[in-house]
Parts: C-alpha cells; sequence; structure tokens
C-alpha cells in the first residue's frame, strides 16, 4: 500500500483507466469540428435526430397509430387498453349470514384468507375484483326471490365495470392455487378446445342430450363445470353479451318458479339445469369445462362418488372449492390446508427453511 | 487487478487485426442491414397487430390447435334428418286432409305409456312423433317410404304429415325470401276446399312480393304440446302456432322476418308489401305504440317511450283488452329466435294461470322480464290483424279504441276466432267472396 502511495508512477496505480489520460489527452487538443459528434451523449442524442429526420414520415404514420389506438376508439385499428379491466372476479362474502347466525372467528379468517388470495389474484393479472356481500336479507316483496341474489349481483357487476368482458363468479369457500396462471393461457384463448358442449360423456344428472334447433356454432357465453350432482356454479365465468343479459333477465321467472319451487332445491342451479334442459337457445352458448379445471373438489365433497378421481383436488391444480364445507365439515381446517399448500406449492427454491 | 475486459483494444473487440475498417464500405453495408431489420420488425408488427388478412378468415396465432370438437348439426324438432326443397311456399298436401280426420291425431303420432315411480297410481303419456321409428339411414327409409306410399293412401298421408317436419328450405342466393308468412291449419276445423282458399291466399300474397310460406298442421305439433287434450282446447291449441314459427325460423334459415298469420284470417289486398308498410325501421319507428299498456287500457305496465325500431325483435298487436297473438311478427335473428323460444317454455304450456294460452304468456313475460319488454313493439292492430266486428272481443272498461282494431274496408288483413266450425267457414267465405270480387 505503501508502495503504491508513495511512487507517483501513473501505470503502477491499482485501479487505472488506460483510456482516461488518453482522453484527457484528446480533449486537450480538440478542435471544433462541424458534423462530428463530441461526446458519447451528444453523438447518441445526434444519430436520433438523424434518425428522426430520416424516417420522418414513418415516425409519423406510427405516432398517429398509437395516439389512435390509444386514445380513440377508431375501428380498423387495435386499441390496448390497460385502464379496465378484461376480466373480473365476483366474489361471494358473507353466505348464508346476517339474520341466520353470527359469525365466529374461524369463518372470519376464513373469509380473510379467501378475500386475500382472489385479491393478490386479480392484482397479479391485472383482472377486476368486486366483493359481494351475500347475507340473506328480505330485500324482495316476493320470498321466492330470496336467495336469488346470484342474478343480481351478476347484473350489478356488469354495470360497474363497463368494459369487462368476462366476469368470473367464486364461492367464498375457494383457494386459487395455482395464481400464477392467467386465465387467459389456461383455457380463456382456446376455449373451443378446453371446453365441451354436449352431455354425451358426462352426464350425471342425465338430462337430454339431443335437443331439436341447438347450433353450436354459436360463441361461448357461459362457462359452467359439472360435478357428481349436476350443475355447480360454485365457479363459474359469465360474458357480456345481449344473451347473457337475456338469461340473467329470463333465469328467475315467477310462473316458472310457482310451479317447480318444491323440486328446485338449489334455485338457480336448478332452473339453469332445467332451461338447459328445454331450450335451445340457453344451450347453445353455454359450454363446460371439467370439473378440475376451475373448480376441484376435496376429499369431503361428493362423498359418494369418493373413488371418482375426475372430481378431487390433485397437486397442481387451478382452484380448489371446499363446496359444502359449512355442512358438517371444518370450512376453516380445510382453507388452512389449501393455503399452506399452495404456499408449499410455490415455495421459491433458494428459500429452503 | 486486471481482470478480463478491464483492457480494451484500441479499435474495438474484435478480433482479427487493429486497422480500422475502411470507412465507406463499412456504413454501406450497416444501413443495409439496418433498413432489412426494420422491414423484417414492421412485417411482424403488421401481419400480428394489425392482421390485414384477418378478413380472409386466415389468422397468424402460435395459439391455433387443429383438433376443433365437432358437435352435431341442429334439426328439426322430430327428426335428425332434414329434406331441401327448392320451392319457397313449403305447406302440407292439404288434399290429405280428409284422409287425415279419418286416421285422427291419434294415429299420427306414438305414444308411450308409463307411470313414474314417485306416482305408481297415475298413468302418464309421452307423445312421440312417427319419425321415431324412421329408420337410421335416411336413404333406406325413403325407399321403404316410396314403397308403401304406392300401396295405401292411408299410409301415404301419414308418411308425408311425419315428413313434413324435415322439410327445409334450399335457398338459393338471389331470391331468398325477406319475410316468411307462417300459418298452422287445423282439418278438423276447416274442410278441405276452405284450408285450400287459406293457403292458397297466402301463396298469392307471397308470390306477388317474392316472400315465402310455410304451413303446418297443428297436429303436428303434438309431440311438443305432449298433450292429446290440448288440441281439443282453444287456448292451448294456440301454442301451436309458436312452434310453428320456430320451425319456420329452422326451415328458411336467413330470411329476416316471420310473420305468423292464423288460419282464421286472410290477406285481403295482396297490393301492400308488409316489408314497407310495417318492417322498414323508418317506418316501424313511427307505427311502434309507446308508453302502451301491455294489458289495455289501463295496464301498469306499459311499453318503452324511447325503443328504437332497430332493436324490435318482436311485433304484437292488440284486442281492446289484451295481446293477440292471432298474428304477429318475430326478427330472425339470436335474439328473435331466443325471444320465440323463452316465451314457449315447457312450464309456460303447462301452466294452469295462463287462460289464453300463449297470449297470456307473453302479457306475463313482458310484466316481468325488461330485456323482453325493451326488444318488444306493439303496433296498431289494423296494420295486418283487424278484427272481424263479430268476433267476441270483451271491450275495454273504458270504452275507447274499440273501433281502432275492428275490420274495415280496404283494411289489408281481417281475422276472426272463437266461432264454431261452421261459422268460422262462412266468415271465411264472406272475406274470400270480397278478395274474388276486388280481383275481378
Amino acid at each position: 500500500m505503501s508502495l503504491e502511495e508513495g511512487i507517483s508512477l501513473p501505470y503502477t496505480k491499482g485501479k487505472i483507466d488506460v483510456e482516461k489520460p488518453l482522453d484527457s489527452e484528446s480533449d486537450y487538443s480538440r478542435t471544433f469540428k462541424p458534423g462530428r459528434p463530441s461526446t458519447p451523449s451528444q453523438s447518441a442524442a445526434r444519430s436520433a435526430t438523424g434518425l428522426l429526420m430520416h424516417y420522418k414520415k414513418g415516425i409519423l404514420i406510427l405516432a398517429t397509430l398509437l395516439f389512435l389506438s390509444f386514445f380513440t376508439s377508431v375501428p380498423l385499428i387495435p386499441h390496448f387498453k390497460t385502464s379496465s379491466p378484461k376480466v373480473v372476479l365476483i366474489l361471494a362474502a358473507n353466505e348464508g349470514g346476517g339474520v341466520l347466525k353470527w359469525k365466529g372467528p374461524q369463518e372470519w379468517s376464513v373469509e380473510r384468507s379467501s378475500i386475500a388470495n382472489k385479491q393478490q389474484y386479480a392484482k397479479t393479472h391485472g383482472y377486476g375484483l368486486t366483493i359481494k356481500d351475500m347475507t340473506i336479507k328480505k330485500r324482495y316483496s316476493h320470498e321466492w326471490r330470496e336467495s336469488w341474489e346470484k342474478v343480481d349481483i351478476l347484473k350489478e357487476t356488469m354495470r360497474q365495470f363497463p368494459d369487462a368482458e368476462w366476469f368470473w363468479w367464486l364461492d367464498l369457500h375457494t383457494y386459487i392455487m395455482e395464481p400464477q396462471i392467467s386465465l387467459e393461457e389456461h383455457f380463456l384463448n382456446d376455449l373451443q378446445n378446453q371446453t365441451y358442449r354436449t352431455l354425451e360423456n358426462f352426464n350425471p344428472l342425465g338430462l337430454p342430450v339431443d335437443l331439436p334447433y341447438v347450433d353450436y356454432n354459436k360463441p361461448i357465453d357461459l362457462i359452467i363445470t359439472q360435478d357428481c350432482g349436476g350443475f355447480n356454479l360454485g365457479s363459474f365465468l359469465i360474458r357480456r353479451s345481449d344473451w347473457s343479459e337475456m338469461l340473467l333477465d329470463y333465469w328467475w321467472d315467477p310462473a316458472m318458479y310457482e310451479q317447480m319451487h318444491m323440486q328446485w332445491e338449489h334455485k338457480e342451479q336448478d332452473a339453469l339445469e332445467s332451461l338447459y334442459s328445454t331450450q335451445a337457445w340457453i344451450r347453445e352458448r353455454t359450454a363446460f369445462l371439467p370439473l378440475r379445471k376451475i373448480n376441484a373438489f376435496p376429499p369431503g365433497a361428493c362423498s359418494d362418488k369418493a373413488k371418482d378421481p375426475q372430481y378431487f383436488f390433485q397437486i397442481h391444480d387451478f382452484v380448489i372449492n371446499m363446496a359444502g364445507c359449512e355442512y358438517g365439515r371444518d370450512c376453516w381446517g380445510e382453507m388452512e390446508h389449501y393455503k399452506a399448500l399452495s404456499k408449499k406449492l410455490h415455495l421459491n427454491w433458494w428459500k429452503f427453511w | 487487478m486486471f481482470g478480463p475486459g478491464s483492457l480494451k483494444p484500441k479499435y474495438g473487440s474484435k478480433k482479427g487485426g487493429v486497422l480500422p475498417y475502411f470507412s465507406g464500405h463499412a456504413r454501406l453495408h450497416f444501413h443495409s442491414r439496418k433498413n432489412l431489420a426494420i422491414l423484417i420488425t414492421a412485417a411482424i408488427v403488421l401481419v400480428y397487430f394489425f392482421n390485414p388478412l384477418g378478413a380472409l378468415g386466415i389468422t397468424f396465432s402460435i395459439f391455433s390447435r387443429r383438433n376443433v370438437p365437432v358437435y352435431p348439426r341442429g334439426h328439426p324438432l322430430t327428426s335428425t334428418e332434414i329434406i331441401e326443397v327448392d320451392t319457397k311456399y313449403i305447406y302440407p298436401p292439404i288434399e290429405h286432409a280428409q284422409l287425415l280426420r279419418e286416421l285422427t291425431m291419434k294415429e299420427l303420432v306414438k305414444e308411450h305409456k308409463y307411470r313414474d315411480a314417485d306416482f305408481p297410481d297415475i298413468e302418464r303419456y309421452e307423445i312421440y312423433s312417427l319419425n321415431k321409428d324412421d329408420d337410421p339411414d335416411p336413404i333406406k327409409q325413403r325407399l321403404k317410404e316410396d314403397e308403401e306410399n304406392q300401396l295405401l293412401e292411408l299410409v301415404k298421408a301419414k308418411n308425408y304429415f311425419k315428413n313434413q317436419d324435415k322439410i327445409v328450405y334450399k335457398g338459393k342466393g338471389g331470391s331468398y325470401p325477406e319475410v316468411v308468412i307462417v300459418t298452422t291449419i287445423n282439418f278438423d276445423k276447416y274442410s278441405m276446399e276452405a284450408l285450400a282458399r287459406i293457403v292458397q291466399n297466402r301463396v298469392d300474397y307471397a308470390h306477388a312480393h317474392g316472400y315465402g310460406i310455410y304451413v303446418r298442421w297443428s297436429q303436428e305439433f303434438l309431440p311438443a304440446l305432449n298433450s292429446f287434450s290440448y288440441m281439443q282446447i282453444e287456448e292451448k291449441e294456440k301454442w301451436t302456432r309458436l312452434f310453428a314459427t320456430r320451425a319456420a325460423m329452422f326451415a328458411f334459415p336467413k330470411a329476416k322476418w316471420f310473420w305468423y298469420l292464423d288460419e282464421d284470417a286472410l290477406i285481403l289486398d295482396s297490393s301492400v308489401d308488409i316489408l314497407n308498410s310495417v318492417l322498414q325501421p323508418s317506418t316501424l319507428n313511427s307505427l311502434l305504440l309507446r308508453e302502451q299498456p301491455i294489458i289495455p287500457p289501463s295496464g301498469i305496465i306499459k311499453t318503452y317511450k324511447n325503443t328504437k325500431a332497430d332493436a324490435i325483435k318482436l311485433i304484437l298487436v292488440q284486442s281492446p283488452s289484451k295481446v293477440e297473438t292471432t298474428a304477429f311478427m318475430v326478427k330472425n335473428d339470436d335474439v328473435g329466435k331466443s325471444l320465440l323460444q323463452g316465451w314457449c317454455d315447457k312450464l309456460f304450456v303447462s301452466y294452469s294461470n295462463f287462460p289464453f294460452g300463449p297470449d297470456s304468456a307473453i302479457t306475463h313475460i313482458l310484466q316481468w322480464h325488461p330485456f323482453f319488454l325493451s326488444k318488444t313493439g306493439i303496433v296498431p292492430t289494423n296494420l295486418f290483424a283487424s278484427i272481424h266486428p263479430e268476433t267476441e272481443v270483451p271491450p275495454p272498461t273504458d270504452g275507447s279504441r274499440t273501433d281502432f282494431t275492428l275490420y274495415h274496408e280496404g283494411d289489408f288483413v281481417a281475422s276472426w276466432w272463437g266461432c264454431k266450425k261452421v261459422e268460422c267457414e262462412k266468415i271465411m267465405n264472406k272475406y274470400y267472396a270480397k278478395i274474388a270480387s276486388s280481383k275481378a
């Protein structure tokens, strides 16, 4: 050290820059030459301006297109809109709560976990999220109409997010196990191949397979799943369209419900099954996903079909739905289990503790 | 201390020589390469994002895969087969009316009796079309029928009756009918001559304007009604109107509008073009009755004030006291079809609190479902369904508008209902004479 400091020879120092003395030398002897860049930053600026000047027309056209794309909605030009989400998650909170019972600490915990999970997922992929209160209230003049809020909530959310296309309904007792997967890559970008639209191969309810006038070339506007007991609306998607507007309007009809309210225990679900089995227009735009794709069950649900693997969660399934856990199963225990499992599955390799 | 890269050669890092490049030459290459890169980038951007070939159906996407599932095509009510015809006047052979009457409707369909496990005491039945027994191979079936048809007239009538459902119009591009007139005819109600006149009346009108007609026996829709007794009840039989209109939409997939006109009606003035006089959006816009009560004259639910004619998919008329389905029009698009199907749901057909069948059902639907209401227009009745003055119509409570709906000399269409069999034919003949005299 002392040697280095003592001797003033430039080339013996630890950190010498070979270029530097040369540069300062050239600085010293530099004369102004027009057209030649003097410093690197100046030269970069100059070449950039040069490029700009050279591609004047091209850049003007590009700028115009970008402007039209971002700030207007003229046709024939793709519009990249980042502000409004394309997909909105609807989370039904407080199910069955309200006038019937008080919420205990475990129920609060389940709700917190479920909401945090959806929030994180929506944030990761830029989706919208709305949390809707499903408390039972005396809200309608017609007593049959109670607990048919699903339809109203969907309508309300569609008004709330006027630019969103898909609405993903999730019950409270669901957990997104693979939050890194976006819905687009999971199935939305490849709907025709991922879904099935006829009941030939899987028809747990024995609904009529063939219906007159059904045209399966229509786009898919409703994506649901079937569990061991028929349609499951714990996790489903609906697309904004004339069709869905009409379905939401038609779904609950007093004249139909008056005749069927004894049979339709599951309300919307049964009504939809009935509409699906009689009306071609409903069938045309309804598609099914395999249950495990967006709605996998834990071992406790569908207990009479416990040996059938198509219903039950396996590692790396997308969403778990602890359906029916409030009827004699431990919602909190299940939620904590799957929460921990999801965390474990997504540990980073360098975090080994 | 002298790590790799900290000492750089003076003329760039390229190996194999320290002399600078020949300046002019290098710049030349540099420019051409840069242009190429820009061109390629531009091409990729153009193809991927702006997709100019999209209009031709060509898409460039790394996501598209080949194995798109194949689903069955749409088929008519009672069969998976279709029979294509070139004529745009589709109607059953009227000369079979007498034979069909002899056969009775029970012979024309298949009845399946069964007992519900939950209610073993009650015997139920399901009505199927005779098409259910068809050979899966349509060619074999056809040969079989050709043979049968030569042997016995009764069997022939039966075969024609069941096959009527399969008939669809094989459209040719240029002259596709924009409007199709739909009628259901009942061989138990009118004589053969009267039925022939009714159908001929539609054909004449359609011919004058290049439209199509679609006529079915109302008994053909027994499988949809699923009850023999419904055919005896006039109000229940009305449901066949909707089933026939839906079948017509399948038979003429590219027509724009369907005009259902009951058999109890005649078109008196074939110079009126329904497309110009009602269906043109600009015309319809001025004809729509806005804020018109669904149940006249003082119902609480009214049609919307600001409905645009373009949004209208269903056009209805009213008698002084209720909506009438003796004539209505449906637009042939997804919403129009859905409205019609939603209207004739099984649960509505069987509902006991709908005294007027489909009339009550649509009244109910319009009052409960704003989507339906926003797509439905009510127009003055004399546009295409003026009511025969002797028809029994309960008058409105305030005495208004009665005159408006009744038939006047020179009206486009006259319709009557609620008559006894012979009486109906008399009224029909009276109006038919009017047409004949105006022609002469």
